[in-house]
């Protein structure tokens, strides 16, 4: 199910918010919120559930074996069990296949034979790369004791699967939600937080239908025909994709956290204007904050951060951003483009305090268009199709037509593109507004009915969104 | 204060929602609601169901042409001029081939006069036989196709749903609000002719864009049609029995156009279309369909260039969609028989 969907919005989300509030049981609001988020989850396949389930199932009872075991080689082995059990099921359905292939191609290098004879149909479960880490991260905190284990299976069972943020985040920390699932008060009706959250639910889906898929429309069919794109259509794709890919999952984001608030549940901000970035370090402090604080306390911290020497320092940065590339997916594009950023990390901690940027205005523009380049990566379904791009961009001949740009949706195109740059260089993100304020103004929520009533018109049945497929 | 936004939003999302879907479904672009107190009035936004009435009002016509939008270029103008023949174009944009045979069982059910049916044929035929909300919820169009539910995708309450708070449907009720009000002045003219066509038919395309180009840009907006399909849909082949069995038995010609793809377009979907012979597939069914008073005429990529088309601009509007010129050499070969 979709939030920018009719069956969302009109059935599935009234349903349970009514729900939600009518329970007086606080156990009872726990089970309604644990039922519907699997509800929500199986309404795109019931068969994953039983996985969704066996993850969280396996990481409960974990975390408490781990809190309780006796001595420390129990507890290590205990969390090297959960770690490989959440790997090893996110490893099957979304990487088998890569290595398969990967092992048929290197094969074929040897022994000539190209024909793969064992390969499997699997279907990736949506929302696997981010249930089984947040799953993880919980029997992670619980060993460093950094948070009690949870002794209710239900309460940690609606905190791994709760639907606001299950399929595409944010990656919400156990002892960040523990204490909110578990306070009786954050069943009562808020109407301060509810409002905040139908502002930041409508801000959320404008982004998403009216802004992204306004940009898609333009960009997807352009790229299908790269041979054919001149210079400056291939430059207005990488700003249109780099602007679609920011609308779209920051509008999820913003989507995500609002629907936690109209329940009272506050989820932690996941962007903060990313393309205002001066350096591609502070790029990811603004950038998918909550992956990018994941990859830091567990991964890039426990490799040894900064703490063994430059050169492992260098090291720990690229390992950490090329296994987030992978995180992404299973092709080696993602793997480019997390090492890419590796590279630029490690080359900006490198020059830090030895090298001044000569024009300071410049910084932006210019990490701007590292990112830029970045993206063309993330979008190219191959390494040969990024190249191409690439080279479109970049190499001769520099051709400044404009026919591959399908008309009806050019006409589009330019001026979203214009307004999309003016938001994000320009305007103030969702974190930053001043919801409290917005949320005592009655005139406000004319307009942001208005605004709803617009975005329900642009719905249609297939729009997903793009951090669905990770 | 709060609470008071909250109502706010509620209550003003009800109001405006509640207006918007009060004014499609009074207004009914397509007639796909027929709500009470829908209007009933039929505006050239609704080109199907407006080209089905226009037929009924043609006597005289001999000729009918059936098809999608590239054979919305075969003008009866030209029929006349050169034959002195009397057509009726109910091509339709995206027409399945069950909308196709609506119209031909409409017009071998009432007019006495046709003896000829040209079929300009599509491979997306073969493709999904999904009815459109316009076509399925419209009773005068569906009484033809009531006994072949099993044969195609009827849309769903969902499908209804989406269709009806479209931006799509607000605009076309807008538009239709306008000749609304022109019709209730009585000044209301459709720009449909007795002949099927619009004034907006008889412009020839210019484009200062190279055909290859343009071509490949179709190319791109069809790759979720022609490059996914990968086998031919054999419901589609019932109901093409069934248009053959119908004009057999009423003694009226069949004449099956099988439409030329500019090189461009084809080349940008070779791979796929060798690999799972689609294309070759579909040429060969079609060209089977001959028989007594019936002719497949085979304009199909690269046939015709043995056949007086080339590739260049004066005979293509894009890949698929091809000139006056072009049309002219394809009528020429239906009506000048060795």
């Amino acid at each position: 199910m979709l939030f920018n969907s009719f069956e969302f919005i009109f059935l599935f989300l009234p349903i349970v918010l009514f729900l939600y509030y009518f329970l007086k049981n606080h156990r009872h609001k726990l089970i309604l919120l644990l039922l519907s988020s699997y509800f929500f989850y199986g309404y795109w396949n019931y068969k994953f559930v039983a996985l969704l389930l066996l993850s969280t199932t396996l990481d409960f009872y974990l975390g408490l074996a781990i809190y309780n075991a006796k001595t420390d080689l129990r507890r290590k082995r205990l969390l090297i069990l959960s770690v490989i059990t959440n790997l090893g099921i996110l490893g099957f359905f979304k990487y088998f296949n890569f290595f398969v292939d990967n092992f048929y191609e290197l094969s074929s290098l040897i022994t000539n034979d190209t024909q793969r004879t064992f390969f499997l149909e699997i279907v990736l479960p949506v929302g696997i790369s981010f249930y089984t880490f947040q799953s993880m991260s919980y029997t992670i905190d619980v060993y460093y004791r950094h948070t009690e284990p949870h002794r209710d299976f239900f309460a940690f069972a609606a905190y791994v699967a709760l639907f606001p943020q299950l399929v595409a985040g944010p990656i919400v920390r156990h002892s960040d939600l523990v204490y909110q699932l578990e306070d009786p008060k954050k069943g009562f009706f808020n109407a301060e937080n509810f409002s905040k959250g139908i502002i930041l639910f409508v801000i959320g889906l404008s982004k998403k239908i009216i802004l992204a898929d306004l940009l898609a429309a333009a960009v997807d069919p352009a790229l299908v025909g790269l041979q054919n794109l001149s210079t400056l259509e291939a430059w207005l794709c990488t700003v249109g994709y780099t602007l679609q890919l920011y609308f779209d999952f920051s509008g999820y984001s913003d989507m995500a956290i609002g629907l936690g608030l109209m329940m009272n549940y506050e989820f932690p901000r996941n962007f903060n204007s990313p393309y205002k970035s001066r350096s591609i370090t502070e790029f990811w402090q603004r950038w998918h904050i909550s992956l990018s604080t994941w990859l830091r306390d567990y991964l890039y911290i426990p490799l040894g951060g900064n703490r063994f020497g430059t050169y492992k320092t260098y090291r720990n940065l690229f390992l950490t951003m090329l296994l987030g590339g992978f995180w992404h997916g299973a092709h080696w594009v993602y793997i480019a483009w997390g090492a890419y950023h590796g590279i630029l990390l490690s080359i900006e901690r490198a020059l830090k305090n030895k090298f001044r940027f000569p024009i300071p205005a410049l910084k932006l523009p210019f990490t701007f268009l590292l990112v830029m380049i970045g993206w063309v990566f993330f979008r190219s379904p191959d390494m040969s199709f990024a190249g191409d791009w690439l080279s479109k961009m970049f190499l001769p001949p520099y051709e400044f037509t404009f026919f591959n740009l399908e008309s009806k949706t050019r006409d589009k195109f330019i001026p979203v593109l214009i307004i999309g740059l003016v938001l994000v260089f320009k305007a103030k993100n969702t974190s930053e507004f001043d919801l409290k304020n917005l949320s005592r103004k009655p005139q406000f929520g004319i307009l942001l009915a208005l605004l709803f009533c617009i975005c329900l018109a642009f719905f249609s049945k297939n729009s997903p969104f793009l951090y669905f497929q990770f | 204060m709060n609470q008071k936004f909250i109502n706010t939003f509620f209550i003003s999302f009800a109001l405006i929602l509640g207006l918007i879907l009060y004014f499609v479904s009074w207004m009914d672009p397509m007639q796909t609601i027929q709500a009470p107190w829908s209007t009933r009035f039929v505006s050239d936004r609704n080109s199907t169901l407006v080209k089905f009435l226009r037929m009924s009002e043609n006597k005289t016509f001999t000729d009918l042409i059936v098809g999608s939008s590239t054979s919305e270029v075969f003008l009866p103008q030209t029929f006349k001029d050169k034959y002195n023949i009397d057509a009726y174009l109910a091509g339709d944009g995206g027409a399945s081939t069950p909308v196709r045979w609506i119209f031909i069982k409409e017009a071998v059910n009432n007019h006495p006069s046709l003896k000829r049916v040209i079929y300009v044929a599509d491979l997306f035929e073969f493709k999904d036989l999904k009815l459109d909300n316009n076509i399925y919820f419209q009773n005068q169009l569906m009484k033809n196709l009531m006994h072949y539910e099993t044969w195609y995708e009827k849309p769903d309450l969902l499908d209804r749903i989406y269709d009806f708070l479209s931006r799509k449907a607000l605009q076309n009720s807008f538009k239709t609000f306008k000749d609304y009000l022109k019709h209730k002045k009585g000044g209301y003219l459709s720009q449909y002719r007795i002949d099927g066509t619009t004034e907006k038919s008889m412009v020839e395309y210019k484009s200062s864009e190279p055909i290859e180009s343009r071509a490949h840009r179709l190319a791109r907006s069809y790759k979720s049609i022609y490059g996914e399909m990968t086998t031919l849909n054999p419901k589609t082949s019932e109901f093409f029995e069934l248009i053959v069995s119908e004009l057999s038995q009423k003694n009226i010609e069949l004449v099956v156009i099988i439409p030329p793809w500019h090189e461009a377009f084809y080349k940008t979907f070779s791979n796929h279309l060798d690999k799972t012979q689609i294309y070759t597939n579909w040429v060969k069914y079609l060209k089977s369909l001959e028989g007594p008073n019936r002719r497949v005429i085979d304009f199909s990529y690269p046939n015709y260039q043995e056949q007086g088309i080339s590739q260049s601009d004066e005979f293509w509007h894009d890949g698929v969609h091809f000139s006056k010129k072009t049309m002219e050499v394809m009528i020429d070969k239906i009506y000048l028989r060795p």
